[in-house]
């Protein structure tokens, strides 16, 4: 019995035995998922709704300005926005570079020491598109041919002209002959509008070149070898790029690009914001006086926007757009006389202006804006000081004097133009302090063109703005010499003397940076001496055409020369997402109403998609 | 023949109100004190190098050296062939324009106008018919029609329907392009809403259809605010006439009255409104087009004023003139044909 209890007991003990590492290995088990390492799982993919694939393969870029032609040459700011997109040109600049070029179409080049002859080896096996043609030597010569036979395009860039000739070295070689030194030719050619390849079959099957006229065929159609390409032009509606197959790039690696460029015309700029904050749009340009109450949106009702107008520390971006007053310096004017002219600058209270007026968003600078080659901090410069400017109007001519006080001085502005009506009244304000009159007048803007290409002088004070093409100064030099000056008839404002005409002349050949940046302040000294005009301020950042745009958009790179570089050749969009919490309520990605349609007409549709 | 007299005379008339049209707005023109040769040779702000080839071109081709009245000759000659002027900034003849602007414009106004009758004229009947409440609601609401400015309008439309509400995908433009891009549209007529109808292209259809609505809206708010109260006024005279009084001591009923016998007559003054319509609806897209970025001739209209394309401009109003002579010459003529009495004189 002892020993049929002692076999029990052992029979017992083993099963509980059992039955315990059962149960240990059971929960070891179950929680191992906790301890021990895992494999790695592979990455799951998201699949994207229709809604979340097109808008991340569409990019939309809404604008109040309208494209009129696409051919390469066109002048407009508009234009450009598309055809630079299209073309390409020889150099190019890349990132935020304004000085050195880049390889764009030309795989690398040699200059001669005396910047005359520019020799180019070409990028092989790119082909226009749609066409399919070949680019090579020949394409080159007949485009800078060809805009100065048609002398439509921005031959401004550079006056005199100093294109001479393109000669073909051979079939992947072009060496281009200038008529004087140019140092700064490689950044005309990435001009797009000047240096921008066409196609010569192309141009000669639809019609040539005709001197003094853009070849009609290429106003409305297309054949570059750009990253992007034309699909579809709706003119006053939209136009449309695609992303070019031929594009000599390739399309590898880029598969979070967009696929297609919406550009859309929307004038009213309310209509554009609601477009944004709606996630219809990714890019905009929006004025900069509703910047400061956007600003306040973004962060009242966290959309998700950002102003392209500063860096990330803050700091208003720098810009090529200046806008001025201009001095009118011709008899009978009583801005001939330089003192007056000088009361006028110490007269403008240039910080309250831009704090006030502009609500921050403005920078103030002097002849070359911040952009240029040649800014610098501490350029000469007028301060707003009544008791000099009172004391400027003491030393002015006694005839002028008591023209001034007999007559006032008279300002000019056309509605809607920066520096008009607001700065007029301001600096009324500010004169009438020291007992000079400003007469205001306000004219047409046409009527404002008119004034300022007049040989007889019809203004003394009025809003100018300018926008250099390229950071280099040169690109000023034809409008401050004195060959542009009266009996032509040019505006009117100081344009130099015999000594700035040949400092100019000598920049624009000078090779050395550092000594060309010594001339061209020598010049800004000559300028300043002369109170040629009153310099107030400039315009910050992308400023003209992007300034706004939707947090999901990357990849755009800023640059001083945004307007003349290609936008689109960085770009991509990414899934939104919304800093603390839920996206607004006005955020929602479109297509929910197109879904509903394609839901109401059923199968009947599956036959006809594309 | 008393109306084909009657038609050839108006036709005639029509020419000379349109000629008269292009002298006067050339004449204006001519005033604006400035030479816009600069800004058509390129120049967008003063500052800018000008290729004196270009401006020689110009200035040849619209005869800018000579006076006004000379100019007007030159211009006044291509008009008589059918040229309405080139336009310097867009580098085309100006009727290429139009030709392409044009059908957007006109599908706009039809559906407007289509909104404007067939809400205006049952309003305006029922406003007559039916005393009370629905009349005071009625004749209030075509006062605000014709009182309130359109782009406010327009704009409180956008905020409202697409903004808050989300009805609409897109607070302007033609189409959706998603929808675009997925059903191509086929072009036949060049208006894209009967293309897509001819070609069955019904996503594409409905998507217009979305689009043109809330424009379509705006501007068919005046005409229907007019078309109510002409066909609530005339009916209510045609409905205290004798012979209406008489059907009804007859015992006929009530429906057959209204709409058999007192609509018919009503609806004669409210034709002739219809037809002077068509002019508004072309004024009404100059604004109604641009808060809605409708790519039709109104906004071809402003882009010109903007970029002080007078050929463009002066070619625009003479069209415009054209359009509501001939507006008014078919209002004329369906007045004739509903009337046998206006026949007979």
């Amino acid at each position: 019995m002892r020993m049929q209890r002692g076999v029990t007991l052992e029979k017992n003990v083993k099963m509980a035995l059992s039955a315990a590492v059962v149960v240990v290995l059971v929960v070891i088990g179950a929680t191992s998922s906790y301890w021990l390492p895992q494999p790695a799982k592979p990455p799951v993919t998201p699949q994207l709704t229709p809604e979340q694939r097109y808008f991340l393969d569409n990019l939309v870029k809404i604008s109040e300005e309208r494209p009129v032609r696409l051919h390469p040459h066109s002048r407009g700011h508009a234009n450009r926005i598309i055809t630079k997109e299209i073309y390409d040109t020889l150099v190019t600049f890349e990132g935020s570079e304004t000085l050195q070029v880049s390889p764009c179409l030309a795989s690398s080049w040699e200059v001669s020491p005396d910047y005359k002859v520019f020799t180019f080896k070409l990028r092989k096996g790119v082909r226009f598109y749609p066409s399919g043609d070949p680019f090579n030597a020949s394409c080159v010569k007949f485009s800078l041919d060809m805009i100065h036979k048609e002398d439509k395009g921005p031959l401004y860039l550079c006056v005199p002209y100093p294109y001479d000739r393109t000669e073909i070295v051979d079939e992947y070689t072009a060496r281009i002959v200038l008529k004087f030194s140019v140092p700064y030719y490689l950044q005309m050619l990435a001009y797009p509008t000047y240096g921008a390849m066409v196609n010569p079959k192309f141009v000669q099957a639809h019609g040539g070149v005709v001197a003094g006229k853009y070849n009609e065929y290429l106003l409305t159609h297309v054949d570059g070898t750009g990253m992007w390409t034309l699909e579809d032009w709706k003119e006053g509606d939209r136009v449309v790029l695609k992303r070019n197959p031929n594009w000599w790039g390739g399309w590898d690696g880029k598969d979070n690009y967009p696929k297609r460029i919406l550009i859309r015309e929307v004038p009213e700029a309310s209509t554009r914001l609601m477009l944004l904050a709606r996630g219809d749009a990714d890019i905009a340009n929006i004025p900069l006086d509703f910047l400061p109450e956007l600003n306040k949106r973004i962060n009242s009702e966290n959309l998700p926007i950002t102003i392209v107008e500063k860096d990330e520390k803050g700091n208003l971006l720098p810009s090529l757009d200046q806008v001025s007053l201009i001095l009118q310096h011709r008899y009978p004017a009583a801005t001939r006389d330089v003192h007056i002219r000088k009361m006028i600058c110490h007269a403008w209270p240039y910080e309250k202006y831009i704090k006030d007026v502009l609500r921050g968003y403005g920078v103030r600078s002097g002849m070359f804006p911040p952009g240029t080659l040649v800014s610098r901090q501490d350029y000469p410069r007028y301060d707003y000081d009544l008791t000099k400017a009172k004391n400027e109007f003491q030393l002015a001519a006694p005839e002028v004097k008591e023209q001034v006080i007999k007559n006032g001085i008279r300002f000019t502005y056309s509605e809607g133009r920066a520096a008009g009506k607001q700065a007029a009244l301001m600096l009324q304000a500010e004169l009438a302090k020291i007992d000079v009159k400003l007469v205001i007048e306000e004219v047409p803007y046409a009527t404002e063109v008119d004034y300022s290409t007049s040989v007889t002088p019809r203004f003394e004070i009025m809003s100018g703005s300018s926008s250099a093409d390229m950071n280099e100064p040169a690109n000023f030099a034809q409008y401050w010499t004195t060959e542009t000056w009266p009996p032509r008839g040019w505006r009117g404002d100081f344009r130099g003397s015999p000594e700035s005409d040949i400092l100019w002349q000598k920049a624009g050949m000078e090779t050395n940076i550092e000594e060309r940046k010594k001339i061209y302040w020598q010049i800004e000294k000559i300028f300043y001496d002369n109170a040629s005009s009153v310099f107030l301020y400039t315009i910050p950042g992308a400023g003209i055409d992007h300034n706004v745009q939707g947090t999901w958009v990357k990849g755009f790179k800023f640059t001083v020369l945004s307007s003349v570089t290609k936008t689109f050749s960085t770009v991509y969009k990414e899934l939104p997402s919304f800093k603390g919490g839920p996206p607004p309520k006005s955020f929602k990605l479109t297509l929910s109403v197109a879904t509903r349609i394609e839901d109401l007409t059923g199968d009947l549709l599956s036959s006809r998609r594309h | 023949m008393k109306l084909k007299y009657f038609i050839i005379r108006r036709i005639l008339a029509g020419f000379v109100v349109v000629i008269g049209t292009s002298f006067l707005v050339f004449a204006l023109a001519s005033l604006i004190p400035s030479n816009p040769v600069y800004l058509w040779a390129g120049m967008g702000s003063p500052g800018r190098s000008l290729s004196p080839v270009e401006i020689e071109r110009i200035v040849k081709m619209y005869h800018l050296d000579e006076p006004w009245y000379i100019q007007y000759y030159y211009y006044l000659g291509r008009l008589l062939r059918g040229d309405l002027g080139y336009s310097p900034i867009r580098d085309r003849p100006v009727m290429v324009d139009l030709a392409t602007y044009l059908p957007n414009t006109i599908e706009l106004g039809v559906f407007g106008l289509a909104l404007a009758v067939m809400i205006g004229v049952p309003l305006g009947v029922l406003s007559a018919t039916k005393r009370g409440l629905l009349d005071h609601l009625s004749r209030l609401s075509a006062l605000l029609g014709i009182s309130l400015p359109l782009f406010w309008i327009g704009l409180i439309f956008q905020i409202v329907f697409y903004y808050r509400l989300r009805w609409i995908p897109d607070p302007g433009g033609r189409v959706t392009e998603a929808i675009l891009f997925s059903y191509p549209l086929r072009q036949i007529t060049s208006l894209p809403m009967l293309d897509s109808l001819l070609t069955g292209n019904w996503p594409v259809f409905l998507s217009l259809l979305q689009h043109i609505f809330l424009p379509g809206l705006c501007i068919a708010l005046y005409p229907l605010a007019v078309i109510t109260r002409m066909t609530r006024s005339s009916m209510m005279e045609v409905l205290s006439q004798d012979y209406v009084r008489t059907a009804r001591a007859y015992g006929l009923s009530e429906r057959i009255v209204i709409y058999k016998l007192a609509l018919k007559n009503a609806l004669i003054p409210t034709t002739t409104v219809i037809g002077l319509s068509v002019g508004w609806l072309l004024t009404g897209s100059v604004v109604v087009e641009t808060i809605f970025y409708w790519p039709g001739i109104g906004r071809y209209a402003v882009d010109s004023i903007y970029r002080y394309d007078f050929p463009a401009l002066i070619g625009f109003i003479v069209f415009a003139a054209m359009i509501k002579v001939a507006g008014n010459l078919a209002a004329d003529i369906l007045y004739g044909v509903f009337d046998p009495r206006i026949r007979r004189d």
